[in-house]
C-alpha cells in the first residue's frame, strides 16, 4: 500500500484570533489565581508568625514569673538598670541548679522589655544557676507590649498581666496578633 | 500512531493541574501550620497547668500520709505523674504533665517545688545517721543497714555495713570567729598589743572564744611579731576552767617562729579537724612560748571581740588579767573545709560495704574498701574498684530533730506536771506521762515502764536489768518521745517496743553533748550494750557508744562509735516521726522552692 503524505491547511485568522483569545483568557485566569494564592501564602505566613512570635514572648513571660520571688521596681542587669513599668518587667527568680533544684540564697534576674518593633528579654543569671546570662529577642514584630500589676507598688504584686501585640504588614494588608495571659508568682 | 497535533490540551490540563495542586498543598500547609503552633501552644501551657496541679495534689496527699511518694494520675485530655522524695526534712515534689498521655505525648511540660512543715516533723532518712563527729567502727562490728555521716566514717580492721555508706564533707572553709582591727597598727601601746614569751609572768598568752557551730577546726591565723629569735611556740586549743584556760589539751600545733617576722603580719597554722568544739561552749586559744627577756612576741590587741577575753600568764601555772584588763587578742578562727573519707586501712578488707550492686560508698576519699556498688570518690587507694568521679562530694545532711522540735517535746511533757527527784520503776512496773521528771530516770529489775505522754528527763535515763519501756496503746499508730538532759545507758537487755500498733515507735533523745561537755566523766551521751528493740536513739549534739549485739530502729548522733564486735541492726521504713503531738504539722510549699525544669 502506497504511503500517504499528509497535507494540512495554514491556520485562518480567525482561528488564531480565536486561539489568541481563549488563551488569553485562561492566563489571565492563571494570573488571577496565582495572585490570589501569593496573597493567601503571604498572610498565613504573617498569621503564623504573628501568632508564633506572640505566643513565644507571653510563654517566656508566663515561665518567668510563675518562678519569679518578686517584680522589682528597678535592678541593673548586666551593667544596665532596667525599671518596671507598664512596658518593661524586671523580675527576680530562684537560681536553679541541674537537677532543678532552687538554689537558696542565689537569684537570676530577668527584665522584658520593648523596643521599637522588638521585644527582648534579658538575664542575669548567678553563678550558681543553670541558666544563662545575655539577651534573646523574643519578637521582631512587635507592635505593643503592656504589663500591668495587681498593686501600685510593683513589688507587692502578687500577679500581672502581660498583654502582647504583633503585627506584619504583607501584600498590603497587615495581620495582627494579640495574646493577654495573668500569670501568678509562685514564688511568694 | 498518535496524530500530530492531537492531545496536548490534555498534557496542558496536567501542567495547570500540577501548579494548582501544587499552590493548593502550599496555602494548605501555611493554613494548618497555623493552626499546629496554635494547638502546641495551647498544648504545652496545658501540660503545665497539669503539672502544677499534681504538685498541689501532691501536696494534698502529703497531709493524708507523709509516706506518699508519688502517682500517677490521668483526666480526660492529660495526666500528671508526681513523684516525691524526701530532702532533708523536706520533701522534693516533682510533677510532669502529659498532653494528651504519657506514651504520645503532643506537649511535656516538668515542675518542682518542695513542701516542709516548718521544721515541726522530723524526719529520718537514714538507719544510722552521724554528725560532723564522724563514725567509728572498728574490730570487726557490723552495721546492717546504710549509714549517712557528716563527716569521715572511720571503719578499719574487717567491719562490714551491709547497705550504703555515705560520708559528706565538712562545711566549706569560713572564718567563724576574727577579732583583726584595726590593721595595721599605728603604733605598739599596751592596748594595742601585748608582749608575751619575755618573761616568766607573761610567758604565755592566752583568748577565749566560742565558735558559733559545731563545725570542724581549720586554722589560727595570729596578727603578730617578733623580737630577737624566739623559739617556736605551741598553740594549743584548751577546755575553759571557771574563766581561765583548763588543762586539757583538745589539739595542739606548733607556731613556726621562722614563720614570725620582726613586722606585724598575720601568720596562720593549721588545726586538727577533730575533735569537733560545741557551739556556744567557751574554749581557750593557748600560744605557749619559752621565756626569754630579748627573744620574744608581741601580738596585736583590741578590746572588741565580743565571744572571749583574754589573759596572760603561764600555761603550766597561773593566769593574769591583761594590763589593761579585758584586751582580746588579733586572731582568725576558721571552720569547716577539708574532705571526707571512707575507710582508713591499708588493705582493701579494711570494710567491707554493700551487698548489692545498688548499694555504694561515697565520698571524697576512700581507703582501704571493698564495695559492692558503685563507688563514688574522687581519690582511692586500697579498694577493689577506682573511682567513679562522675559524683562531687555529698554534702552535710540536716539532723533531724531540731532544737525547737525538742523544746516542743519538754514543752509538752512539762505541760503534765513536775516530779521532783529520781523515779525509779521496779519490778512492779508503772505507768508516767505526759512528765518532767526533774532527776533520774531508773527502770530495772525487769520491770516495765509504760509511756502514756510524753517525758523530759532532767537527769540521767538508764535501762538495764531487763527493764522495758512500751508506749500505751493510746499512742496508736504515732510515735512517743522520751528526752533526757542527762546521759542515757541502756543494757543488760533491755528492750523497747511502740503501742503495739504498726508504725509507732518509742524515741528517746538526750540533748547530752558527752563526753566533750564538762561533768560527763568520760561518759558518752548514749551507751547502748545490747538488746534496745524497736527503739529510735537520738543523742545529735554527743556521741553513741553500740557494743554489744544491738538491734534499733534508727541511732542519729553527732558521733557514733561501734566497738568490739558490736552488730547494730536497724528496721528500715521509718521516714519520718509523727509525734503523737509536739513536732508535727502539715506539710505545705515553701516558698522560693517552684522551678520550671522543662
Amino acid at each position: 500500500m502506497m504511503r500517504r503524505t499528509a497535507h494540512r491547511a495554514g491556520f485562518t485568522a480567525v482561528e488564531l484570533l480565536v486561539v489568541i483569545g481563549i488563551a488569553g483568557a485562561i492566563g489571565a485566569a492563571l494570573m488571577q489565581l496565582f495572585i490570589s494564592f501569593g496573597t493567601t501564602v503571604a498572610s498565613q505566613r504573617a498569621a503564623v508568625e504573628t501568632g508564633s512570635s506572640a505566643t513565644i514572648l507571653v510563654d517566656d513571660v508566663r515561665d518567668a514569673t510563675l518562678q519569679a520571688t518578686a517584680v522589682l521596681s528597678s535592678h541593673a542587669l548586666s551593667g544596665t538598670t532596667f525599671t518596671t513599668g507598664t512596658t518593661t518587667l524586671v523580675l527576680s527568680l530562684p537560681s536553679v541548679d541541674a537537677s532543678g533544684g532552687t538554689v537558696a540564697g542565689a537569684y537570676d534576674y530577668v527584665a522584658f522589655y520593648a523596643s521599637g518593633t522588638s521585644a527582648y528579654k534579658t538575664t542575669d543569671a548567678s553563678g550558681a544557676s543553670v541558666r544563662t546570662s545575655g539577651t534573646n529577642r523574643l519578637s521582631a514584630v512587635l507592635e505593643a507590649l503592656a504589663f500591668s500589676y495587681s498593686s501600685a507598688d510593683v513589688t507587692q504584686a502578687t500577679y500581672l498581666t502581660v498583654s502582647a501585640t504583633t503585627s506584619v504588614a504583607a501584600k498590603g494588608a497587615t495581620t495582627t496578633s494579640s495574646r493577654t495571659e495573668r500569670i501568678y508568682l509562685r514564688n511568694i | 500512531m498518535r496524530p500530530p497535533g492531537r492531545g496536548y490540551v490534555l498534557l496542558l490540563a496536567l501542567v495547570f493541574a500540577g501548579l494548582m495542586a501544587a499552590s493548593l498543598a502550599s496555602v494548605a500547609d501555611y493554613a494548618t501550620l497555623g493552626a499546629r503552633t496554635e494547638r502546641a501552644s495551647v498544648a504545652s501551657a496545658q501540660a503545665l497547668s497539669l503539672a502544677e496541679a499534681g504538685i498541689d495534689k501532691a501536696i494534698y496527699e502529703l497531709n493524708q500520709n507523709t509516706s506518699f511518694s508519688g502517682e500517677t494520675y490521668s483526666m480526660p485530655g492529660g495526666m500528671f505523674v508526681t513523684s516525691v522524695v524526701s530532702v532533708g526534712s523536706g520533701k522534693r515534689i516533682t510533677s510532669t504533665g502529659y498532653v494528651p498521655d504519657q506514651s504520645d505525648p503532643d506537649a511535656v511540660r516538668i515542675v518542682a517545688a518542695s513542701a516542709d512543715t516548718g521544721g515541726t516533723l522530723a524526719a529520718f532518712h537514714y538507719g544510722v545517721q552521724v554528725g560532723n563527729g564522724g563514725f567509728i567502727m572498728n574490730g570487726g562490728s557490723v552495721v546492717n543497714g546504710s549509714i549517712y555521716a557528716n563527716g569521715d566514717i572511720a571503719a578499719t580492721n574487717g567491719v562490714i555495713i551491709t547497705g550504703s555508706a555515705i560520708a559528706a564533707n565538712p562545711i566549706a572553709t569560713t572564718t567563724d570567729q576574727s577579732n583583726d582591727t584595726p590593721t595595721p597598727i599605728a603604733s605598739c601601746t599596751s592596748s594595742t598589743c601585748i608582749t608575751f614569751g619575755n618573761a616568766n609572768s607573761t610567758q604565755d598568752i592566752a583568748q577565749s572564744f566560742q565558735i558559733s557551730s559545731a563545725v570542724g577546726l581549720n586554722n589560727i591565723a595570729f596578727y603578730i611579731k617578733k623580737n630577737g629569735s624566739p623559739a617556736n611556740a605551741t598553740v594549743r586549743i584548751v577546755n575553759d576552767a571557771a574563766g581561765v584556760p583548763g588543762t586539757e589539751t583538745l589539739m595542739s600545733v606548733t607556731l613556726s617562729a621562722a614563720a614570725v617576722t620582726a613586722g606585724f603580719g598575720w601568720v596562720t597554722v593549721t588545726l586538727p579537724d577533730t575533735p569537733v568544739l560545741d557551739d556556744g561552749r567557751t574554749y581557750w586559744i593557748v600560744i605557749d612560748a619559752a621565756s626569754n627577756a630579748s627573744n620574744y612576741y608581741t601580738i596585736g590587741a583590741n578590746t572588741d571581740y565580743a565571744n572571749g577575753t583574754g589573759k596572760i600568764g603561764r600555761y603550766s601555772s597561773s593566769w593574769s588579767n591583761t594590763s589593761p584588763a579585758n584586751l582580746d587578742i588579733y586572731f582568725r578562727l576558721a571552720i569547716g573545709g577539708g574532705t571526707s573519707m571512707i575507710g582508713g586501712d591499708s588493705y582493701a578488707t579494711g570494710v567491707t560495704i554493700g551487698t548489692t550492686g545498688s548499694d555504694q560508698a561515697w565520698a571524697h576519699t576512700a581507703k582501704g574498701a571493698t564495695v559492692s556498688g558503685p563507688l563514688y570518690c574522687q581519690t582511692s587507694t586500697y579498694t577493689n574498684k577506682t573511682c567513679d568521679t562522675s559524683k562531687p562530694d555529698p554534702t552535710p545532711e540536716p539532723m533531724p530533730l531540731s532544737d525547737n522540735n525538742i523544746q516542743d517535746l519538754k514543752d509538752e511533757a512539762a505541760a503534765g506536771g513536775t516530779y521532783s527527784g529520781n523515779y525509779h520503776i521496779g519490778w512492779a512496773g508503772g505507768t508516767i506521762g505526759p512528765k518532767k521528771i526533774d532527776g533520774n530516770l531508773l527502770i530495772d529489775g525487769g520491770g516495765t515502764l509504760t509511756v502514756s505522754g510524753t517525758l523530759w528527763v532532767t537527769g540521767s535515763i538508764t535501762v538495764t536489768g531487763g527493764g522495758k519501756v512500751k508506749l500505751a496503746t493510746s499512742y496508736g499508730a504515732n510515735d512517743g518521745a522520751i528526752v533526757a538532759d542527762g546521759p542515757v545507758e541502756i543494757s543488760g537487755g533491755a528492750t523497747f517496743s511502740g503501742s503495739g500498733t504498726s508504725g509507732s515507735y518509742p524515741f528517746l533523745i538526750t540533748t547530752s553533748a558527752c563526753p566533750t561537755a564538762p561533768n560527763c566523766a568520760g561518759e558518752n551521751a548514749i551507751e547502748l550494750n545490747g538488746g534496745a528493740g524497736t527503739v529510735a536513739l537520738i543523742a545529735q549534739n554527743g556521741t553513741a557508744e553500740i557494743s554489744g549485739g544491738s538491734a534499733l530502729k534508727a541511732v542519729t548522733a553527732k558521733q557514733v562509735r561501734m566497738t568490739g564486735g558490736a552488730v547494730l541492726t536497724y528496721d528500715i521504713g521509718l521516714v519520718n516521726a509523727n509525734f503523737s503531738s509536739g513536732p508535727s504539722g502539715s506539710w505545705s510549699f515553701i516558698p522560693g522552692s517552684y522551678a520550671i525544669i522543662k
